[in-house]
């Protein structure tokens, strides 16, 4: 929270800037923009390889060039869309799961946190834009906060690319127009939900969550998100995709299939296959389960799931003289094995090069990198199975 | 799970079940007779339900009566949810659930007849929807969800007995179902030909949701719900077991 002091009203800390930046590059504005665009992810990339990332949307200038550049892009919005996206389902997906691995597989390629813009976001709120990071939940969300000063958090949109909804779900919602947009709304107290279809079955869905405490904000949440998505409604219609520039860095372990990751243990199962949970997220099990009351205690599913994450360093999961957690090196890569109450989790950092700055749950900074999350019954093969995913998908 | 405990789970959820065609109980399944080999694109009616790729468009079908609706009920559930869906006239449920209502055969062996979700109150705002899901079982008489739900004290709990129009009715909910936020229930099974102890059993399944576009903590007034319960089982049991 130490690195803005000050520039434009709009500038976030969340901007993508050289270790060795100064807070004038954290607050450089970009010219002729009113769009809550920070800094230039050109300049960035000019600078020393080995960045220390801010997440940013760049300027509006090259929002809209890429805007263009998206409606040439080939890979269709409906799912089945194209023989590429067919070609991209693991053989393991049998084909009841196959619509959907191809509706993830086409949504992984959103860019969650270009859905974002913080200065529409601050004009909606009247607040600052605080950070812009992935969510909790996996690569396919972001989460914009906002706040009116250092230790005053307000409001918080989250935003998930490729979301569950399907006709239950817009028969329970409200059917509106927001800026041209065909969107579905659901209104509680403290929080409203968007949702904009991307086919029959799943979109995107932005959730704002008011801010808690004493002082109640002006505006209730679904007046916030309709001025928010409204503003949004030019971004929203052409959905902008990973790669494009409209963020920086660019989480490059989207790039790849956790299916395919996944697909290595299929041999640990009888009867295997795989099914997708989420865009970033793929399960390999068994056809015939064990039932639950067979496993030894602690013992997770018998399964393997895949996910791509962004987290703080998994390392501060080892202390001494708690043995739950331990790190090991797989292939050059960090990665630690955290022995949890139901089951093994294991994460394997991708890329410490690229790091995005979180310093919203943490006095000091948090740096958040792209990691392979694994899950895994109990931590007695989880070393392995992590070895078998990383020399599949890790590519050095 | 002891197969006594399994029957009664299966016993205390089989009004729910049985009526959203969701269980196992029933052999076969109502499945479209289109040609397998392109998707089939949802009738107008089952565009608004929340299965689209698993509803049937109803077709108006000249109701059987009595004992052989039951029979039938064995030989074809699909005809017979056509039947259950045909049994009660426009103009009644124009009454009991406002115009705009619609019709269709979700999974399984159930008619499901819906209030108009796009139905708006004076002040412009979505109105509360209303949802009618009818089926009927054969095989067992009402005796037997009686002597299973009220042998378990923590479901007997859940019980209430009344008449409507002369038949026996047994009323499984448990206090959420009735507490007035986001969704509320009416699960009644009847003995609809007349005997607790005679086979054939008629399930309505009344389900009042909040308003589209609330969440699903908003308080609802189910008054509607209860009025009309009384209401439509008559309607029913006047046109399928006179």
């Amino acid at each position: 929270m130490n690195h803005v002091t000050g520039g434009r009203d709009f500038c976030m800390k969340n901007v993508v800037r050289p270790i060795t930046a100064t807070i004038d590059d954290c607050v450089r504005p970009c010219s002729s923009t009113e769009s809550g665009t920070l800094c230039s992810a050109a300049a960035a990339k000019a600078t020393n390889r080995r960045l220390r990332h801010r997440l940013t949307l760049t300027g509006v200038v090259a929002v809209a060039l890429l805007a263009g550049a998206c409606t040439a892009d080939p890979r269709s919005d409906k799912p089945g869309g194209g023989q590429q996206a067919e070609q991209q389902v693991e053989a393991g997906v049998p084909p009841e799961y196959r619509a959907k691995a191809l509706a993830h597989a086409r949504d992984r390629q959103i860019d969650a946190c270009g859905l974002h813009d913080p200065a529409a976001a601050e004009k909606a709120t009247g607040d600052k834009g605080d950070e812009l990071v992935p969510g909790s939940g996996g690569l396919h969300e972001c989460d914009l906060r906002l706040h009116k000063g250092e230790f005053n958090s307000t409001w918080r949109f989250n935003v998930e690319a490729g979301a569950l909804f399907d006709a239950g779900s817009r028969k329970s919602a409200a059917p509106e127009n927001l800026g041209g947009l065909d969107v579905f709304i659901t209104e509680g107290d403290t929080r409203c939900e968007i949702a904009k279809p991307i086919d029959d079955d799943y979109a995107v869905v932005m959730v704002a969550n008011a801010p808690s405490g004493k002082d109640k904000p002006a505006k209730t949440p679904c007046q916030v998100l309709r001025e928010y998505v409204t503003a949004l409604a030019p971004t929203w219609k052409e959905l902008p995709k990973r790669g494009s520039g409209r963020t920086t860095p660019e989480f490059t372990l989207t790039r790849l299939d956790p299916c395919s990751a996944a697909a290595t243990a299929m041999d640990m199962f009888a009867e295997p296959f795989l099914e997708t949970s989420n865009p970033v997220t793929c399960t390999a099990r068994s056809m015939k389960p064990a039932p639950p009351q067979q496993r030894p205690k602690g013992a997770g599913r018998d399964e393997v799931t895949v996910s791509w994450i962004m987290d703080d360093d998994p390392a501060k999961l080892v202390r001494a003289g708690d043995a739950s957690a331990r790190e090991v090196t797989i292939d050059g890569r960090k990665a630690v094995l955290n022995k949890g109450s139901n089951g093994c989790t294991t994460y394997i950092v991708w890329d410490p090069d690229v790091s995005v700055v979180e310093d919203n749950r943490n006095p000091e900074d948090e740096t958040l990198t792209q990691q392979i999350r694994i899950n895994t019954a109990t931590c007695d093969n989880a070393e392995q199975v992590a070895q078998k995913i990383v020399a599949k998908v890790g590519g050095k | 799970m002891s197969r006594r405990l399994t029957a009664v789970v299966l016993a205390a959820t089989a009004a729910a079940a049985l009526i959203s065609g969701c269980t196992s109980i029933l052999p076969g399944t109502a499945k479209p007779e289109s040609a397998p080999s392109s998707p089939r694109e949802p009738g107008p009616n089952c565009k608004r339900s929340n299965k689209p790729e698993q509803c049937v468009e109803w077709v108006d079908t000249k109701p059987k009566q009595g004992q052989d609706l039951f029979a039938q009920s064995t030989q074809d559930e699909l005809i017979t949810a056509h039947m259950l869906c045909s049994a009660v006239p426009t103009e009644v449920w124009d009454k009991l659930l406002g115009p705009g209502h619609y019709r269709f055969i979700g999974q399984g062996p159930t008619c499901t007849i819906s209030s108009d979700d796009n139905r708006k109150t004076p002040d412009g705002k979505f109105a509360p929807i209303v949802e009618v899901e009818i089926a009927v079982w054969a095989k067992d008489p009402l005796a037997t969800d009686l002597a299973i739900l009220q042998g378990k004290k923590e479901l007997a709990k859940n019980v209430t007995e009344f008449t409507i129009s002369g038949k026996p009715v047994m009323r499984y909910g448990t206090p959420e179902d009735a507490d007035g936020v986001g969704r509320d229930k009416e699960e009644l099974s009847i003995a609809a030909l007349g005997d607790v102890n005679t086979p054939g059993v008629l399930r309505v399944r009344q389900t009042l949701r909040a308003p589209r576009g609330t969440s699903y903590d908003a308080p609802i007034d189910r008054a509607p719900l209860t009025s009309m319960r009384d209401a439509v089982v008559s309607e029913l049991l006047k046109v399928l077991f006179p």
